[in-house]
């Protein structure tokens, strides 16, 4: 017959007073049983206990046994409880990983919905004691299962009420059944004789019970120490784990994590098979049915198994610029927020390691090249300011981070661009949806406040940059219309023209090349799937209509464009396959050809550059988060395969 | 198998529930409630200003073979993890906000406000539920929102007719006495009046007058220890299945099972004269379907304790035998007061 795991149980905090002698209780001799079991009546039917819980019990008994109590005494008493709070049979251990599948109420699933996400459930009952959460102790659920951190609630209690009244109505009166039934005390013979424990050890059960220590890093709580809870790898009796046990779920795996005196608990969605990520939190003392708050909980990475949504999740597509004296540079933001970056060692040539350039960027990261032909490096930093790092001279060492001020919406990516004097400039988009800019006073100088350029744009709307052939700037935008709208600088480094519309009917954001008389010619994924194409028809001057040049792509698809070595435009994006297509222009200023495959694995836009040699160069993040690069094996001629360039973060 | 609530009889039905101000509604009448701040005849409220949150001592003192010297929690015998120090859990658990649930010294619950600006007792018009049907009650949570301790808080409620005609003006008072400054406390209030009469009521709450109308003496100097740890061991929902036979405590013979609340308290205070715990339950929406007054229990005896000394530790148990309530208390969350 299946034992049934207690219910709402066992809660509460140190309320019970440690009052030795405040009352004229009876106590009893140390060596004799408790009120109402004796000696004699200790039965030969033995239990079994986990070894590392079991030594744990008796440290702790060790450390509060009063008011008469034996060590073993009180350990066996502590024990008592315990087999029917997890229904373990004679032969099994307790498990310590028990969860509690009684209570049922509609706060303790996700989102307060028992349909939505029912396998990301809050047991608030945890461990062999089922401390709950109701009672206000200082234990979450990682340590609620600990047996070395719950032997201590229990020894406390337990001896403590026994100090108040030394009967088994009294002091094990917190679990109900053994205030209420003879279960416990039966327990306690079956454990002790007497004289001494008869307990038998499992060695297989541990002090976790199957709980994992790991490391894992949380966005928002950086580095921290994580415990993983997979019930089907609980270790001892796991009838908690059957699926009709009770009637409340048993959870999928989820992570505990403690910071801020507060409890966490995260459900990722590649151990639930939801389609997201969840989490919820309380204070360690609170009452989980009224004190947790459900978040979506794609923000952990188990760094151990290397598993959760922002794991190895580069936050940027891989960005390229050309170092002065012709050496590729590649960059892109690491899971943690810090940018790493990669470089030809010789014009044309091999590529180095991976290396940390710093930083704490949530994304949008972007280069230009300056006037005088040093990087310099954009992107949003985690706290929601731009930042900016360059590079001190031509080819040389990188500044540290520095921010441009600012408190920009996640979804910005804040874009550089340079004006026909050599003074950088920067755009974003800020959280009225307006695109904001900030200016160098003098080439290399400080930089002026932010302005606004006005619009209102969709949300996470890209701003593009472009130059038009006399050094007048130009950006874009993707309007709620869908059509694309720009403004101008009316003179090379002065005054914008209004926002005015191009037209089109777009999914994405547009990219910028420039023809070899260096007009722009832009690239952007229409509302119909197909890339669309703009250009000038003169320099500085009109433009044309859009044009389609066929293909399927996912509105997510940002095309990249560059200019060969001959001339001619090619044009990159990937598909939703994850493959990556190119087409390119017949000839100089000519048509293009249909799209065909480059192949290649790319999660998300691909990054474009150009050897010193004119070879054109690809670069994507794999879906392992390896970044891949492919190139011309001869300017204006066919591609390579594609070949990995390593992890840019572990 | 646990029971399923069933609908309670105090459905939450949208009352336009005025809630005028103390000066506006109260203080009117012999025997009624005075205002707290203004007008001239009110006494002054009792007791000093003290408008700190009253916490728990830190947990590290509480459980002290829980943390190391740092703070962190002792998880093994050499090993500790500091995600949280006692500081951080004792910070977490005092809350931040009117919303949070809080754990303090004599109580357990949200809608404590730790910085009151109204100048008087405010019912908190979000947290009542009110009968549909049957006769008129209602229940929910007023908050003292003087900077001062209160001897109590008599709440008022003046029912309307559609045609705003005064159908009745019950008047009862917080079972929990010594009310501090930001506390919320609950009251429960009946009118032999059919609700669905009742359309309009209008709110007051006021501090009762010592002495005046029932004789009674001024509770100032017999004031129950509020520096009390509150904790709950377990519940059992209304018709449970196992009988329960506790040292103070024995399901009825004829087969009905009760709700239970089972927990403890441990006096940090002065010694208390028949000290009780206050139970309020908050429904999903927030609103207060059962309110409830137990006994400390004589650990020895189980029969209600005549005094909890301070630094001692006892038990008590809520038992509701309204089906209604029962089945009402099961899925809700229960807020705590202590010692009333």
């Amino acid at each position: 017959m299946r034992a049934r795991v207690a219910r709402r149980l066992v809660v509460g905090l140190l309320a019970v007073a440690v009052v030795v002698g405040v009352l004229p209780v009876q106590l009893v001799a140390p060596g004799s049983a408790p009120r109402g079991v004796t000696s004699a009546e200790a039965q030969t039917t033995t239990k079994t206990f986990g070894a590392e819980p079991l030594a744990d019990v008796l440290y702790w008994a060790d450390q509060k046994k009063a008011c008469g109590l034996s060590r073993d005494q009180l350990a066996a008493m502590m024990m008592s409880p315990t087999f029917n709070e997890t229904g373990a049979p004679a032969t099994v251990s307790p498990s310590p990983m028990t969860l509690s599948r009684w209570d049922n109420q509609t706060s303790l699933y996700a989102y307060a919905s028992k349909t939505q996400y029912p396998r990301a459930f809050f047991h608030p009952g945890v461990g062999m004691w089922q401390f709950d959460s109701a009672g206000g102790w200082p234990l979450t659920g990682a340590t609620a299962i600990n047996s070395y951190t719950s032997a201590q609630q229990a020894a406390t209690v337990i001896a403590s009420r026994w100090c108040v009244n030394p009967t088994w109505a009294y002091a094990l009166a917190p679990w109900y059944y053994c205030g209420t039934t003879t279960i416990c005390q039966d327990n306690y013979r079956a454990v002790f004789n007497g004289t001494s424990l008869t307990v038998r050890s499992d060695p297989t059960t541990t002090r976790y019970g199957g709980m994992q220590q790991r490391s894992c890093t949380v966005a928002g709580l950086g580095a921290v120490t994580c415990w993983f809870v997979d019930p089907s790898q609980a270790q001892g009796h796991d009838v908690f784990n059957l699926p009709n046990f009770g009637p409340a779920p048993i959870s999928a795996p989820f992570y505990v994590v403690e910071s801020g005196g507060r409890e966490y608990r995260y459900w990722l969605k590649q151990d639930t098979g939801y389609g997201v990520s969840i989490s919820a939190d309380k204070p360690v003392t609170a009452n989980a049915r009224s004190a947790l708050t459900w978040r979506s909980g794609e923000v952990l990475c188990d760094v151990t198994a290397s598993k959760g949504d922002t794991c190895a999740t580069l936050r940027s597509a891989p960005v390229v610029a050309r170092n002065a004296d012709g050496r590729q540079e590649v960059f892109v933001i690491g899971p943690d927020g810090r940018v790493r970056h990669s470089w030809q060692l010789a014009p044309n040539g091999s590529w180095s390691t991976w290396r940390v350039l710093g930083g704490s960027l949530s994304g949008g990261l972007s280069v230009i090249t300056s006037a005088d032909g040093r990087l310099e490096l954009f992107g949003r930093g985690t706290d929601g300011t731009v930042q900016h790092s360059w590079q001190g001279s031509p080819g040389g060492l990188w500044s540290t981070w520095t921010s441009r001020g600012g408190s920009w919406p996640a979804t910005s990516e804040p874009v550089g661009g340079v004006n026909a004097d050599g003074r950088l400039e920067i755009f974003v988009q800020g959280s009225d949806g307006a695109v904001y800019q900030s200016w160098q006073l003098w080439p290399s100088g400080p930089w002026s406040a932010w302005y606004s350029m006005g619009g209102s744009w969709p949300v996470g709307a890209h701003v593009a940059v472009g130059r038009n052939g006399d050094g007048r700037q130009e950006v874009y935008v993707v309007g709620a219309d869908r059509a694309l709208y720009h403004r101008y600088q009316v003179a090379p480094n002065k005054a914008w023209a209004p926002w005015s519309s191009l037209g089109g009917s777009l999914a994405g954001p547009v990219t910028v090349g420039y023809s070899t008389d260096r007009r722009q010619e832009l690239f952007a994924v229409g509302a119909d799937g197909a890339m669309w194409h703009l250009w000038q028809r003169t320099v500085n001057g009109g433009w044309s209509t859009f044009t389609s040049r066929g293909g399927s792509w996912p509105p997510s698809a940002e095309p990249v464009s560059a200019r060969n070595a001959d001339g001619r435009l090619e044009v990159f994006a990937t598909a939703a396959g994850g493959t990556v297509w190119h087409a390119w222009q017949g000839t100089v200023n000519g048509s293009f050809v249909p799209f065909a495959a480059l192949g290649g694995s790319a999660v998300g836009r691909p990054g474009l550059g150009m050897n010193a040699d004119g070879r054109l160069e690809v670069f994507v993040t794999e879906p392992d988060q390896e970044v891949a690069h492919a190139w011309q094996v001869k300017a204006n001629g066919a591609w390579s395969g594609w070949l990995g360039m390593g992890f840019p973060a572990p | 198998m646990r029971p399923r609530a069933t609908p309670t009889r105090l459905l939450l039905v949208p009352v336009v529930a005025a809630l005028c101000a103390v000066a506006a509604c109260g203080g009117a009448g012999d025997g009624a409630p005075v205002e707290v701040a203004g007008g001239q005849s009110a006494p002054a409220p009792s007791v000093v200003e003290d408008p700190t949150l009253p916490t728990l001592p830190p947990v590290e003192e509480r459980a002290d073979d829980l943390f190391d010297e740092q703070g962190c929690t002792q998880t093994g015998p050499d090993a500790a993890a500091c995600g949280n120090t006692g500081a951080e859990i004792d910070a977490a658990a005092a809350g931040d906000s009117t919303e949070d649930w809080r754990t303090l010294a004599g109580f357990v619950g949200p809608h404590w406000n730790e910085q009151p600006a109204a100048g008087a007792p405010v019912v908190l018009e979000q947290t009542v539920a009110i009968s549909a049907t049957g006769a008129w009650t209602a229940r929910g949570l007023v908050r003292n929102e003087t900077s001062g301790q209160l001897d109590g808080i008599e709440v008022t409620a003046q029912l309307l007719a559609a045609d705003g005609s005064v159908l009745a003006s019950p008047r009862a008072t917080s079972p929990v006495v010594a009310v501090r400054s930001g506390e919320p406390v609950p009251f429960e209030l009946t009118a032999e009046v059919p609700a669905e009469q009742v359309t309009t009521v209008q709110w007051s709450a006021a501090v009762p007058v010592p002495g005046v109308g029932d004789g009674s003496e001024s509770v100032a100097s017999t004031a129950p220890s509020r520096d009390a740890e509150l904790t709950t061991f377990w519940s059992r929902d209304h018709s449970g299945a196992d009988r329960i036979e506790l040292y103070l405590y024995r399901d009825p013979d004829d087969g009905s099972r009760p709700y239970l609340l089972f927990g403890s308290v441990l006096n940090r205070g002065a010694a208390t004269a028949s000290p009780t715990v206050v139970v309020a339950w908050l429904d999903g929406d927030g609103r207060v379907v059962a309110v409830h007054e137990a006994p400390v229990a004589d650990p020895r005896t189980g029969l209600p304790a005549e005094v909890l000394d301070s630094g001692a530790g006892s038990d008590f148990l809520v038992v509701l035998e309204d089906p209604a309530e029962g089945f009402a208390a099961g899925p809700a969350s229960p807020m705590l007061w202590g010692l009333a």
